[in-house]
């Protein structure tokens, strides 16, 4: 459909916004996720020494300073190079928890719907139990006790919040488990394993995908508050979340220095809700067509 | 029995819906229609035939994006086309009544039995309430269902699928209308529960409504209707009394479905279906539309036959029928 | 007559309800020989459905014995039972919803045989090419979706999949019901064609009696779990045994004004599994029910006609189909 088309004529102005709606917040949050994705890598490739190093003479100067886009900090560093150092440790932590959380997440989840009796019993308990904790005490917890660090952090947030991911699929396998073509192919000898890759992760693919933005931007803001709180990223590293923890003493007379990690984590967490809404939207719209 | 007021007047009746890739299609093709009070017509036609738009025309419930309607539909001689929705809310449920497939669509779920009856019945004929409540008992006890007080407090899902749609056709004759429009009304029903639902139809509706029964089942239509019309693909293609239809058919697709349905009263043996498959949205349209499944298409079918009579009461759309026309006019067509 | 390939004795599913016990099936035995067409009729709630799942050794059976090709299957373990899915097979009502949307035509015909691990990648392609010539689909059927076929066209490949493993049975349940009357009859002919060249037998779940009574050898009746009566096709339509079997006969819409003549129509609701009636399960919608019904239940005993019926009054009720009419369609 065109959209001059759809523009002519006004009853069909819900049905455009909609359709142009879900591939709007898709686009831009793919935009933005690719160009922060792209910033994360160029940092990592690219030295930027003034994001380490700075001098008593430029020490908290404003932002569109010459030189220091968004303003320096305590120690005179750039703060724009110091975001784009702390990219690749906030964006890989939370991916890193992400695909974590969602792949432990459609294992127990697919298992639990493919497996009635004891074995989605057990799995279903486990889920009630550890849903029942709040998932960052859970990582503080953790983080407490095996340490800092990428790894530590990425794997503790994602162990902490798969359970969430587990029940929506579960729910979503549980019912394509029940569609007609999966009892046929029980029926036709195919085994139970082949039947949930063949048929089962596939329907559920889009509700993979969406579960995947939200955690993303779910752990992104973990990732922060962790830091935040001392617990995240070594204090050598620079992460958005240590970034903001920082700026806490200088709130008054250097108020930029909170306000830009902030801003960077509200972006890429509200990219990534776009994203997923916009998965969501556009799967049910094809769901719609289909029925 | 059948009396000559035209309660309901098609004309011309052309409905055009947008296809989801673009383009339009044509749902309806110019159809014309009449019904007589105490009279059922029969509308049969498969999947994608436009039976179920024309229902939906008939009940001002269209309304799709992108629609284009065109024609003239009379109510009691009154062109409700293009009637706005406010106005249509008072014709539904007063002037037309309809029953559907499945009940539940048509029965408010949170409400019960007697509080739907009672408030149509406010709505549209201004009674009190102690009034309405004997009105409402009444069209309950009209259409058969055991023990209506007790049912009036019921809610429709305490109901089961026969008792449901007595409820609906309760309901669509509480106010009296002149039209019932019944699109597939027993389709979703056990046999048994057809045969109560079919009975009661025919005795409900003939009285003082004329009506229009939708149905893919020319079994069902035989058992109700008067009066058929057998459209296919947006294009009514035969068209006369009943019984007269179903053994003199001039419409090789009205054989078709006839030949291809199992009987009791034939032999067992092959069926002999109609190749092909049914038209999709959007195939082409030109000329006879039934044409790429017929036995006997050639080159004139290229055309669109006009509705001819070929028999006194009797239409038939086609270049070749399948018994010499009877009709004076047939050196015209 | 020959030794049957499946044999159902007794069977009893039961399944738990907030409301109690429901008897889904109560006692059912049937046979269906190799070759032969069977058709199960009955409404719903009879349990027609539940005893296609019974058979297919696909719903929990509190008790019976289930014999396919001269072996108890009743009790295998899923493992067990794979073999015999190669041979004993079934299609659903909705071609719809009985085929994967995301896979390919040529990938759900050769699912079964990738499952049962026959024939490399090249004679899995052969045979995909072979099953569609069978159900008269074109070869490039293969590289498109389901949603790129009408309801008829999405039937055959489903009919194609239950054929690939070249299976002696199949339990269809509703094949025809999702389709136009137009293409009923393509797809019953389809199946028919399929039998005479390959023997294979076919037990038909159905609603729709005249349908059942066009395509069967014989014909099972079936009234809240259990089977009323039992004959040949041509016996049950016109001599009915059992009240219940007239009054689906001539509760059937028909376009013959003969058939319209005289019917039965029942009064009431079939009774919900849940509180089945005491005695026999039908008196209290039988025309003819005397005391004697509400009291005792009538057990399937042979029929005065070769078949059996479970009614302690068999044949008192005619069939409004009685003699068939003279076969002359005025054309």
């Amino acid at each position: 459909m065109s959209v001059d088309q759809a523009q002519t004529s006004p009853g069909r102005l819900g049905t455009w916004a909609t359709k142009f709606g879900g591939n709007w917040m898709l686009g831009l949050g793919l935009a933005i996720g690719l160009l922060l994705s792209l910033g994360a890598l160029a940092a990592l490739l690219m030295p930027l020494p003034e994001a380490f190093s700075g001098s008593l003479m430029t020490r908290f100067k404003a932002p569109l300073s010459p030189g220091y886009f968004l303003g320096s900090d305590q120690l005179g560093r750039s703060v724009l190079a110091r975001l784009a150092v702390g990219m690749p440790w906030s964006l890989g932590i939370a991916l890193t928890a992400s695909i974590i959380a969602v792949g432990v997440g459609t294992a127990a989840g697919l298992t639990a719907a493919a497996r009635p009796g004891l074995t989605r019993r057990v799995i279903q308990h486990f889920l009630d139990t550890v849903i029942a904790f709040p998932a960052l005490i859970i990582a503080v917890t953790v983080i407490a006790l095996v340490g800092r660090g990428f790894f530590p952090l990425a794997v503790t947030l994602g162990l902490a919040t798969w359970p969430i991911s587990a029940r929506v699929i579960y729910a979503e396998g549980l019912s394509v488990m029940r569609r007609e073509y999966v009892v046929a192919a029980d029926l036709l000898g195919v085994g139970l394993a082949r039947s949930v890759l063949v048929h089962v992760l596939p329907a559920v693919r889009p509700t993979l995908l969406v579960m995947f933005a939200f955690t993303f931007a779910d752990m992104l803001i973990a990732e922060s508050a962790l830091s935040f709180l001392g617990l995240g990223v070594p204090l050598t590293a620079t992460s958005w979340g240590n970034m903001l923890s920082e700026s806490r003493q200088y709130l008054i007379e250097a108020p930029w220095l909170m306000l830009a990690p902030a801003g960077m984590i509200v972006l890429a967490a509200v990219a990534f809700n776009l994203i997923g809404d916009g998965i969501a939207l556009r799967s049910r719209g094809r769901s719609r067509s289909a029925g | 029995m059948t009396g000559t007021e035209t309660v309901l007047a098609i004309e011309d009746l052309t409905v055009d819906l947008p296809l989801s890739g673009g383009g339009r299609f044509r749902a309806l093709d110019r159809v014309n229609l009449q019904v007589r009070r105490g009279e059922i017509l029969g509308l049969v036609g498969e999947s994608g035939s436009g039976k179920s738009m024309l229902s939906l025309a008939v009940l001002g419930l269209t309304g799709i994006a992108g629609e284009r309607i065109t024609g003239r539909i009379a109510l009691l001689g009154e062109d409700v086309l293009g009637l706005s929705p406010s106005a249509w809310r008072r014709l539904r449920g007063s002037a037309v009544g309809m029953v559907f497939q499945d009940p539940m669509t048509g029965l408010n779920p949170v409400r019960s039995i007697g509080s739907l009856l009672v408030e149509s019945v406010r709505r549209h004929q201004r009674l009190d309430r102690a009034t309405s409540k004997t009105v409402a008992l009444d069209a309950l006890r009209s259409v058969g269902i055991p023990s209506p007080e007790a049912r009036m407090k019921a809610y429709p899902h305490q109901l089961s699928g026969g008792l449901r749609q007595r409820v609906m056709i309760a309901l669509a004759l509480i106010n009296r209308p002149s039209v019932i429009i019944a699109d597939e009304p027993t389709t979703a029903l056990d046999a048994t529960i057809q045969a109560q639902i079919l009975d009661l139809l025919r005795a409900r509706l003939a009285d003082r409504a004329g009506g229009i029964l939708i149905t893919h089942d020319l079994g069902v239509a035989a058992e109700v209707c008067q009066r058929l019309a057998v459209i296919y693909q947006g294009t009514i293609v035969e068209q006369g009394q009943t019984a007269e239809v179903l053994a003199w058919p001039y419409h090789p697709y009205t054989q078709g479905l006839l030949d291809a349905a199992p009987r009791f009263d034939r032999p067992r043996g092959r069926l002999v279906p109609i190749p092909g498959q049914p038209p999709q949205p959007g195939d082409r349209r030109e000329g006879c539309p039934f044409r790429s499944r017929c036995a006997h298409a050639d080159e004139a079918c290229a055309a669109l036959p006009v509705l001819a009579e070929v028999a006194p009461d009797h239409l038939a759309r086609c270049w070749h029928p399948l018994r010499a026309a009877t009709s004076p006019f047939e050196d015209a067509v | 007559m020959t030794e049957p390939l499946l044999e159902a004795t007794d069977l009893r599913v039961t399944f738990g309800s907030a409301a109690g016990r429901v008897h889904a099936l109560d006692g059912v035995s049937l046979a269906v020989s190799p070759g032969e067409t069977v058709s199960l009729v009955g409404e719903s709630g009879s349990g027609k459905s539940t005893l296609a799942m019974a058979l297919m050794c696909a719903v929990r059976r509190d008790s019976g014995a289930i014999r396919f090709e001269d072996a108890e299957i009743g009790r295998l373990s899923p493992k067990a039972l794979k073999p015999i899915r190669r041979r004993l097979q079934m299609i659903f009502q909705d071609p719809y919803a009985s085929l994967d949307p995301r896979l390919t035509v040529e990938a759900i015909l050769a699912e079964p045989l990738v499952a049962h691990a026959i024939g490399d990648r090249a004679e899995r392609r052969t045979r995909v090419a072979e099953l569609l010539e069978q159900v008269g689909l074109p070869p490039d059927a293969a590289q498109r979706f389901p949603s790129q076929f009408s309801g008829g066209q999405r039937q055959r490949i489903a009919i194609a999949r239950a054929l690939a493993l070249r299976p002696r049975m199949i339990i269809a349940d509703e094949p025809v019901s999702a389709l136009d009357v137009s293409i009923q009859a393509q797809v019953v002919n389809l199946l028919r064609d399929i039998q005479a060249k390959t023997g294979i037998a076919y037990l038909v779940i159905a609603h729709d009696l005249a349908l059942v009574y066009e395509i069967s050898d014989r014909i099972l009746v079936m009234y809240l779990g259990r089977i009323v009566e039992e004959g040949r096709a041509e016996a049950v339509v016109r001599q009915p045994q059992h009240p219940y079997t007239v009054a689906l006969l001539s509760a059937t819409p028909t376009t013959d004004p003969q058939g319209r003549r005289q019917r039965i129509v029942l009064r009431g609701d079939p009774p919900s599994p849940i509180n089945r009636p005491g005695g026999c399960p039908f008196h209290p919608r039988c025309p003819i029910a005397r005391d004697r019904c509400a009291e005792d239940v009538p057990s399937l005993q042979p029929s005065p006609i070769g078949g059996r019926v479970a009614c302690f009054y068999p044949g008192e009720l005619p069939s409004p189909y009685a003699k068939e009419a003279s076969a002359t369609i005025i054309r």
